[in-house]
């Protein structure tokens, strides 16, 4: 674009394009009709030539003849009466002859007849009017008829051929004028016409050509100017800009290509910006990375890859990953069709798993794989693999199991011992006790027992917290779970007298479930109904399906949970002001426990209670089951 | 009494082998105790017994070695597993290996020890 602007009329190519044709149409046009005009000038004269000449001459004949006969009658007329009879007839003969020869004029030229500017028909009567009187006064003379009479029939016959001969001297001299005029106004008309077909030929075949040719000569080279700079910027030079004069289309072509450049630069700028931005973050990622295409051939891999896979200074370019990194799963090379990279290549879906590799040098190190396949517009087009040596994580979850394990038979150990030996002093194997000492005994052995449940609550809690439970569905039967369970409970039930009913939903058919692990769940709610319900309590269990839910509900018409405690019932440690009252003995670790049970095997719990009439718990699970997982640890019973 | 049930205790903490041993002897078993798998498989080499008491986390050879080289002998007594191990994957294992019940000492009472090897 030219700096400062542009102040040029603004006048476009096309414009100038139908200008140049209308004028070059308008020169031509000029020059047909100034030709055409010429030939009409040209025909005029012609005939004029060809036929007014002519016509010039016969009443030029006319006149000499008339003028003749008019001699010839005169001759006659002032013949002598004495003169011959011979003389007299041959005079009369010149007389006829003259009559004739003035009739075959008019004969001859019956055009003359048509020409309104000969007035033909006043001459014709005049000559006729004339010839007349030229008989009857050769008539009258012929008879003697006295020559007075006779003289005024001569003066008469004079006088006639002066007006005829008047008449025609006026028509000639009209023609005449006519041809002055006719003369004058071609030479003008011809001259001017002459001028403009010369000229607007001249303009048409010259000056058109030239012009047209200096315009096509601009528009060529401002295009080629604009080829050029649009070459450049083909090469990649975007710090130039087409400088144009013209503000025309290609002035207008010449910013569309300058707009265009500068949003190409910006656009390379920002690529550029991202590309860095893209391999700086590539290279400093904690993980490894290496991303290949659909065929599943390197195409790129960071430093990190090639520190965790033994590949620094390795060329891998191109090459199939698995090919160049050996996978192991339990000490198994993994072939390349099992590999997940194979898989995700042709599901098109991500996968991730954990793999063991074997290094040059040391312990060989577990990796997590995380796969993910590039799509661009719906087509894979290869997969970026982010990979993580996984070896410490893993170090260390198992270290927590073990210590977990260890922990609790470490911690179960002194406890069993002083439950042994308490309960040995409450059943007097070290001999009868006294009241007071069987009390204290009593009171260890309850406290050692609180404890254990204590530490298996605990234990029970932080497996679950971590994530790792083992969760190993099974096809089972609700009803004989259910059963099982309320038969183990049996002597707290008969010792609290509590009526039991349970209910549940009839062909229900068996359904994927871990049955240890919802088994606790009706153990802990169970649990709680005996536990917190006055002794002759009514507790129900009614198990139902509600849509794809199967819904368990365990109904007490025990103590009930106060409506300011409600919303805490599911916290760690919680237990309700009346409960305690009435129940020393408890961890409140059970509902937190079974909620987060309940919740990991895609179910929901809840409650409604009511202070001093009784609680009832749902909880559903769904009946398409539980998702297994190949946890690590198990709850304790 | 010649018909007395002879129990063998294979228990490396001294205060629950005496604990066990007091509470059996009591309730008119014979009993003999071991301080690990070694002791143990030495003794069931000498002498049948009609219970073993079998602790799992033993020094020198395990509960669950104690087993499988009973297995592999073929000569499976009566064995009933006390453990502190509380994990499923453990009970699994042994009574797959031929252990006939597993408890968790801090879960069963000594009365319920002498109920169980009285149905030996």
């Amino acid at each position: 674009m030219m700096p400062g602007g542009n102040r040029q009329l603004h006048i476009s190519l096309r414009t100038r394009l139908s200008i140049f044709a209308v004028v070059l149409i308008i020169a031509t046009v000029a020059s047909f009709v100034s030709f055409q005009m010429l030939r009409r000038t040209y025909d005029q004269l012609s005939r004029t030539l060809g036929q007014d000449v002519p016509q010039l001459i016969a009443v030029q004949e006319i006149r000499w003849r008339t003028d003749a006969l008019r001699y010839a009658v005169n001759g006659y007329l002032l013949m002598p009466a004495s003169a011959a009879s011979s003389q007299q007839a041959a005079q009369k003969r010149t007389i006829d002859t003259s009559i004739q020869d003035l009739m075959a004029v008019e004969t001859r030229h019956p055009e003359l007849a048509h020409d309104p500017l000969w007035q033909f028909a006043a001459i014709k009567e005049r000559t006729t009017t004339f010839i007349g009187k030229a008989n009857e006064t050769v008539r009258l003379r012929s008879q003697n008829i006295a020559p007075a009479n006779f003289a005024a029939q001569t003066q008469q016959f004079n006088a006639d051929f002066t007006a005829l001969d008047g008449t025609l001297q006026s028509a000639i001299d009209a023609k005449a004028g006519q041809f002055n005029t006719l003369q004058s106004s071609t030479r003008e008309q011809s001259r001017r016409l002459t001028f403009l077909a010369v000229g607007s030929s001249i303009f048409a075949a010259v000056i058109l050509p030239v012009v047209g040719l200096l315009l096509l000569l601009s528009v060529s080279r401002s295009l080629r100017q604009l080829r050029e700079e649009a070459g450049r910027f083909a090469n990649g030079d975007l710090s130039r800009r087409i400088v144009t004069r013209d503000n025309d289309e290609v002035g207008q072509l010449a910013t569309t290509f300058n707009q265009m450049a500068e949003r190409l630069k910006t656009s390379y700028q920002r690529l550029a910006l991202e590309n860095s931005r893209d391999e700086v973050l590539f290279e400093s990622m904690g993980e490894g990375l290496i991303a290949t295409d659909k065929a599943g051939k390197i195409t790129l891999i960071n430093d990190n890859a090639r520190a965790i896979l033994d590949l620094i200074g390795t060329d891998v370019d191109d090459q199939p990953v698995t090919k160049v990194v050996n996978l192991y799963d339990n000490e198994k090379l993994v072939h390349a069709d099992k590999r997940i990279e194979h898989h995700v290549l042709h599901t098109k879906k991500p996968q991730a798993s954990i793999f063991s590799f074997h290094k040059k040098e040391g312990k060989p190190i577990m990796v997590n794989l995380d796969v993910n396949p590039i799509m661009v517009g719906g087509e894979l087009s290869g997969i970026v693999m982010v990979i993580r040596d996984v070896t410490h994580e893993r170090e260390v979850d198992r270290m927590k199991t073990e210590f977990i394990s260890l922990a609790s038979h470490q911690l179960r150990t002194p406890l069993s011992a002083i439950k042994w030996f308490s309960e040995m002093l409450v059943s007097g194997d070290a001999g009868k006790l006294k009241p007071e000492q069987l009390d204290f005994a009593q009171n260890i052995y309850t406290s050692s027992e609180r404890m254990i449940e204590l530490v298996n609550s605990l234990l029970n809690i932080s497996r679950i917290e971590s994530g790792r439970i083992i969760i190993d569905p099974r096809p089972t039967d609700l009803s004989e779970l259910v059963k099982g369970i309320i038969n183990d409970l049996g002597p707290k039930i008969e010792e609290k007298q509590h009526t039991l009913v349970v209910s549940v939903h009839k062909n229900l058919q068996k359904i994927n479930l871990d049955p240890h692990l919802v088994g606790q769940v009706y153990l802990n709610l169970l649990t709680n109904a005996i536990k917190y319900t006055p002794k002759g309590g009514e507790i129900s269990v009614f198990v139902s399906r509600k849509g794809d839910q199967v819904v368990s509900q365990i109904t007490d018409n025990g103590y009930g949970i106060p409506k300011a405690q409600q919303d805490k019932v599911f916290q760690k440690f919680f237990r309700a002001e009346n409960a305690v009252k009435v129940e020393t003995d408890g961890t409140g670790l059970g509902l937190y426990l079974i909620k987060a049970v309940v919740e990991s095997s895609g179910g929901k719990i809840w409650f409604e209670s009511a202070e001093g009439k009784g609680t009832t718990f749902w909880f559903s699970l769904p009946l398409s089951g539980m998702k297994a997982k190949a946890g690590e640890v198990t709850l304790d019973a | 009494m010649a018909n007395k049930k002879h129990v063998l205790i294979v228990e490396d903490e001294k205060p629950l082998a005496h604990a066990l041993s007091l509470k059996l002897t009591n309730a008119g078993f014979e009993v003999t105790n071991a301080e690990n798998g070694q002791q143990a498989l030495d003794l069931l080499e000498a002498k049948t017994y009609d219970v073993v008491l079998l602790d799992l986390m033993m020094p020198v050879l395990d509960g669950f070695q104690v087993l499988e080289q009973l297995k592999a002998k073929g000569k499976m007594p009566y064995v009933i597993v006390l453990s502190n191990l509380s994990q499923r994957v453990d009970e699994d294992r042994v009574l797959a290996l031929g252990a006939k019940k597993y408890f968790i000492k801090s879960d069963i009472s000594l009365s319920e020890v002498v109920a169980e090897a009285a149905k030996a």
